[in-house]
């Protein structure tokens, strides 16, 4: 289950990826982004039921 | 994994009406007008396979004063996403106007008044990256058939970024 992180530049890219999501949410949330751009980017609401 | 998030639940808990806006997320309209969107994005970071990071944003803020309904609703919501067991939860605070450790400490506020809070685990990290000190917190619950797995993804997670941020200020 553990993610192993090859290099240092991956470990920091899913680092700030995590970071970005509030933004990205948030511009989802108000419009400013559309949901395909926001999967673009890497991210993925949870599906709710 | 679908979510199974039952909205009779978190109003039967909740004090505003809470709405599933397109699958994908919950919304509530306070008193005072102001709209709020919760949202669960999944997270692999730690490489765990039911992580998600959870976030509550501001559709529309009228009015900014001190609503205690709204601390009420989140804890609903995610008391009822914690009905599944094998699910995690992390927040990482907005660094956008400076006060994530303010955030921080808020979400430990809330945590330690959350309902049956001895049934879950409070994990807080602080990195720093670039001058910006981050926080984050996980919480899993205590019976995750996973939980000792979960805690030592955190662990390694944490230890190794610690050593390559602090290699990077």
């Amino acid at each position: 289950m553990e993610k192993k992180y090859k290099t240092k530049e991956e470990l920091i890219a899913a680092f700030k990826h995590a970071v970005g999501a509030k933004d990205a949410f948030e511009s989802l949330v108000k419009g400013k982004m559309s949901k395909a751009d926001f999967e673009k980017q890497g991210y993925k609401l949870a599906e709710i039921d | 994994m679908k979510l199974h998030l039952s909205l009779e639940n978190i109003n039967s808990k909740s004090p505003y009406k809470v709405s599933i806006t397109d699958g994908n997320s919950f919304s509530f309209t306070t008193e005072e007008g102001n709209e709020y969107e919760i949202g669960f994005i999944k997270d692999d970071m730690f490489g765990i396979t039911d992580a998600y990071q959870f976030f509550i944003v501001p559709k529309s803020e009228k009015n900014t004063i001190k609503d205690g309904k709204i601390q009420q609703t989140i804890v609903a919501v995610i008391e009822e996403f914690f009905r599944t067991k094998e699910v995690l939860l992390d927040y990482i605070c907005d660094t956008n106007d400076g006060r994530q450790a303010t955030r921080s400490r808020l979400f430990s506020h809330w945590f330690s008044q959350f309902p049956n809070r001895k049934l879950f685990t409070l994990r807080t990290l602080t990195l720093y990256y670039e001058k910006i000190a981050f926080y984050a917190s996980v919480i899993i619950r205590n019976d995750n058939p996973k939980y000792e797995e979960c805690l030592s993804a955190i662990d390694n997670f944490e230890s190794e970024i610690r050593g390559k941020l602090d290699e990077t200020i």
